[in-house]
């Protein structure tokens, strides 16, 4: 049993490993994720704060006190004016990147499931961050808050990530508010909160979208879609079972039928994307059909996510 | 509407059972193939949108139940057979009464088929058009008239029995064939007769039919010895179709023929080497015509003859001198080796031409005769000596003569000859040849003598025997005769006051002559006929008559006398190959020849050869006729007979379920009435 699953997560690694190869990664490194805001952080690092120090890019001048660093005087002004004033930088420190993933059991369904896809998405953005000296978390969530991995920093944390991933359990009921109220509520530390997940919750993700933005995070959604659910193959007398909350429910599949449900879906994903619009949420549509390597290199970065 | 099939109460029983598995099956639940999905949500979002038209697709689902109880309610009433009242009581009943004679064989009509080709045609159209319950017997018409169906409603059996039908090589006759379908359409109701043919019937018998007038028979003729009314013969054979409405359908439209309408061919009674033959050829065109006249024997040309005819004239080939020197061509003393003969008439310089090549009807451009077979007869005198007799029979170069004492005559001396002749004497032991016995003894001879007459004088003499032929025995002196007893089966050649002094019998195979008298005690011998009468004699025994007929007509029963006496059914093989058995009576086969061409009989050892011709100048005249007259009324074509509707009603039900199966299942898949 454990040699099957040694084995089992050596192949996982193998797969890893071939996802993210050394030009994937390198590429990676030259991105970095896009933050609006300015948030505060705690450590020095390659992100803009509010605060004053001993960054490179200029921010403002002040009267120089006694005990202020001299290199930071402005001589010129000084020789033009006769003034001692004092140039400020602003100092550079690390963002807080929170990675909510969805792991309920409708991410387990399609063809690859949408919850590797999702893992895939995941573990890239984390390198992202980490690359970036950022302080990325991960946290999966389902009918509540599920697994956590803590803050991590640097490059060399991406195993740790990749470990993370391999050992999240999947399964449970969609609630993004639930979850997402205790999120703000345990991670006082604002940042960005980048919600991976279908968006197929019964109660809405409306609340959930909001929970982050009233708490002053920055929310990025990437809704993860599998083409078969946007036009299913379906046809004749079936028996539809919800893979969450097990409903069950009896129709027969006519062509203007599954013609409805198409645009059904479309109007679901226009719903959403209005919403995102509405609030200022960038949205982005990853569809398991495209390759991962381009939603990531090519598309997030059009969509501005990354840089 | 009738119903022809089931019942109404059974069709009722079926349908109530039927529709109510069918609902039962209906309402039963259909377990359901299982699916996951991520969002019934979605589902439910669409469903809702469908609900406002729950009671649509409620009403669709009945729809489903509907169409399908509609499906079996049409198998239902197709197993009923529906008909239309107004069908079911005006069916006609016709006899379409199709010409099969030889004429029809003709190669003129549209498109180079024959006229039979062309009236199958025509038949089946008016099968096809048969409506409601109009039900049609067919009739073959030739010299036999032959129904091949009764009353048919079965427009594909109808058609299966036109497609076998074939012409024969036969004279057409109508009267008999109106006769039968005035037969079969008495009394019926709507009763129609469909001639389909040429046309090309004789004037005479045309004549012969009433088609107009009361119900009373038509008005005596004459007027017997007590002065009562009686029916002349011409009334008796007069065709009465009134109250039958008759219709014309023409085929045909070319006149083009000339034809051998006799043919015949014997040997001379003298000599049997030659032969002579007697031949008709008729142009039936109305311009002049040539063609040349061959004559084969056993398919080796013989003689060929360039003929010029005027429109609608006669060349005749015979050697009788009575013809006139003018107008007869002749084809006598003709030499060959074969016994076939075969007259085939070709266009001018044509050599082994088809049949056809010449005209439109090939049937008559080719006739057949059959020579008798030519072989020496070998006769054995037993005598004691009669010079008389031996130079009588020295006269007949076919003749082999075996001369003996009676002391050496023995039976196997006898069963090596042809006949024998006894003269004076006759052995106790049986005779197994022909034999003529002269001065047969008292007792022991062949036929029962009661006495003797003294100088006995003919009387009476048989002239129509052929050992009687061109003999006239008048003022014969005869010194004395023994006098036959008139016995069953015996004939009497010649008589003296009713006592026979000559007699001939004829038992199972074997023939006898007997003469009563002594030839050396009579001036017989020295008279033309005593040559004459013997030669008949030993020709009777062979078989050779002037009677012979070598070639027969088509369309008659021939009468064939096979010559051995045995019972045995004889094996007849046809013009085209094909064999029947006919029976025999008393040594003879009657045979009922529909082709013309050579037949071959079988019987045991004994084969016999017979020609048959059509020899008949009516059916040679093609001329076909585009309107027919019938008792001064044109016969119209018929009518009523458009392609339409089928009559069943059944096969329009079965479609319907059929389009409706079609219908369900399409608005199945698409999920329309579901």
């Amino acid at each position: 049993m454990a040699a099957s699953v040694h084995s089992r997560s050596t192949a996982a690694n193998r797969q890893q490993s071939e996802l993210f190869d050394e030009a994937f990664l390198k590429k990676l490194e030259y991105l970095y994720i896009v933050s609006k805001k300015v948030f505060a952080g705690r450590g020095r690092a390659e992100r803009r704060t509010r605060k004053v120090g001993s960054g490179i890019e200029f921010a403002d001048y002040r009267d120089y006190v006694p005990g202020d660093d001299f290199r930071y005087l402005d001589w010129n002004i000084y020789s033009r004016m006769d003034k001692l004033l004092l140039r400020l930088f602003e100092e550079e420190e690390d963002l807080h990147i929170y990675l909510l993933l969805d792991a309920s059991d409708s991410m387990q369904m399609g063809t690859p499931p949408k919850l590797h896809y999702a893992m895939q998405v995941t573990a890239a953005l984390c390198y992202v961050g980490l690359a970036n000296l950022d302080r990325v978390s991960i946290v999966t969530f389902a009918d509540g808050l599920k697994e956590r991995l803590p803050p991590a920093r640097g490059k060399g944390r991406i195993f740790k990530v990749f470990d993370f991933l391999r050992g999240v359990a999947p399964g449970g009921r969609t609630q993004m508010a639930a979850s997402l109220r205790a999120f703000v509520h345990q991670n006082k530390r604002r940042g960005l909160a980048v919600l991976i997940s279908d968006f197929y919750d019964p109660e809405g993700y409306e609340d959930a979208i909001n929970m982050l933005r009233y708490n002053r995070f920055e929310p990025f959604a990437i809704q993860v879609v599998d083409p078969a659910e946007m036009q299913p193959q379906l046809k004749g007398d079936l028996q539809l079972i919800d893979c969450e909350t097990g409903e069950m429910r009896e129709i027969t599949v006519s062509p203007a039928l599954l013609r409805a449900y198409i645009r059904e879906h479309e109007r679901y994903c226009e719903e959403l994307a209005e919403f995102c619009t509405t609030k200022q949420v960038a949205l982005f549509r990853a569809e398991t059909g495209i390759p991962f390597d381009e939603l990531v290199l090519k598309i997030f970065r059009r969509g501005g996510f990354l840089r | 509407m009738t119903l022809l099939g089931l019942t109404l109460t059974q069709l009722a029983l079926v349908m109530g059972l039927s529709g109510a598995a069918v609902t039962v099956l209906y309402i039963l639940k259909l377990r359901r193939r299982r699916v996951r999905v991520p969002f019934s949500r979605l589902w439910d979002r669409v469903l809702k949108e469908k609900e406002s038209t729950s009671l649509f697709r409620r009403l669709k689902r009945l729809l489903s139940l509907l169409l399908q109880l509609l499906f079996l309610l049409l198998l239902t009433a197709a197993l009923g057979d529906p008909r239309l009242s107004t069908e079911v009581l005006d069916g006609r009943h016709i006899i379409l009464l199709l010409d099969t004679s030889a004429s029809m064989k003709a190669t003129d009509a549209s498109g180079g088929v024959t006229r039979l080709a062309a009236a199958v045609e025509q038949s089946r159209r008016i099968v096809r058009g048969m409506n409601g319950a109009d039900s049609l017997m067919l009739v073959r018409m030739d010299t036999q008239i032959t129904p091949l169906s009764a009353f048919y409603r079965d427009e594909k059996a109808l058609l299966k029995l036109l497609d076998d039908v074939r012409a024969t090589d036969t004279h057409a006759d109508l009267l008999r064939a109106l006769k039968f379908c005035g037969d079969a359409l008495r009394g019926r109701k709507n009763p129609l007769l469909i001639l389909v043919g040429d046309g090309a019937y004789p004037e005479h018998q045309l004549a012969m039919v009433q088609l107009r007038g009361g119900a009373s028979p038509p008005p005596p003729a004459g007027r017997s010895k007590s002065g009562k009314a009686r029916p002349a013969a011409h009334d008796l054979a007069r065709v009465d179709l009134r109250g039958i409405a008759v219709r014309y359908v023409p085929v045909g439209r070319s006149r083009d023929n000339i034809g051998i309408v006799a043919f015949n061919a014997r040997r001379y009674v003298r000599n049997k080497l030659s032969f002579e033959v007697f031949l008709e050829v008729v142009n039936y065109r109305k311009g002049p015509a040539e063609a040349d006249l061959q004559l084969y024997s056993d398919g080796q040309l013989i003689d060929v003859q360039r003929l010029k005819l005027k429109g609608e004239q006669t060349a005749r080939y015979t050697c009788d001198p009575d013809e006139g020197e003018r107008k007869r061509k002749a084809w006598c003393d003709l030499a060959a080796t074969g016994e076939l003969l075969e007259a085939r008439l070709a266009p001018p310089g044509a050599r082994g031409s088809k049949p056809g090549a010449l005209d439109a009807f090939g049937l008559d451009d080719r006739a057949y005769a059959l020579l008798p077979r030519r072989k020496k007869q070998r006769v054995l005198l037993v005598t004691e000596g009669n010079l008389f007799l031996e130079g009588a029979l020295l006269l007949e170069p076919n003749l082999e003569l075996v001369k003996t004492r009676p002391t050496a005559y023995t039976e196997a001396l006898a069963r090596r000859v042809d006949a024998i002749i006894f003269d004076g004497n006759y052995p106790s032991s049986p005779v197994p040849r022909d034999a003529l016995v002269l001065n047969p003894p008292p007792t022991g001879g062949p036929f029962k003598v009661t006495g003797r007459i003294a100088t006995p004088m003919i009387t009476d003499q048989q002239r129509k025997h052929p050992v009687m032929r061109w003999v006239t025995l008048k003022d014969v002196n005869i010194s004395n005769s023994a006098s036959f007893a008139p016995e069953a089966g015996v004939r009497v050649l010649a008589s003296s006051f009713k006592h026979p002094v000559m007699v001939a019998r004829r038992v199972g195979n074997l023939k006898s002559v007997a003469f009563g008298f002594d030839l050396t005690r009579s001036d017989l011998p020295l008279r033309v006929a005593f040559p004459i009468l013997i030669l008949n004699t030993l020709d009777w025994f062979a078989g050779d008559s002037e009677g012979l007929v070598t070639s027969y007509r088509t369309g008659d029963t021939w009468d064939i006398n096979l010559g051995t006496g045995s019972q045995l059914p004889v094996t007849v093989t046809l013009p085209d190959g094909g064999t029947v058995r006919s029976p025999v009576h008393d040594g003879r086969a009657l045979v009922h020849g529909m082709l013309a061409g050579i037949y071959r009989l079988d019987q045991g050892q004994t084969r016999i050869q017979l020609a048959a011709n059509l020899a008949d100048p009516d059916e040679s005249r093609i001329q076909p006729r585009g309107s027919l007259v019938l008792d001064h009324t044109t016969l119209q074509p018929p009518t009523g007979f458009g392609i339409s509707l089928q009559r069943e009603i059944w096969i329009y039900l079965l479609l319907a379920a059929v389009l409706l199966t079609l219908l369900e299942w399409t608005t199945y898949n698409r999920r329309v009435t579901v």
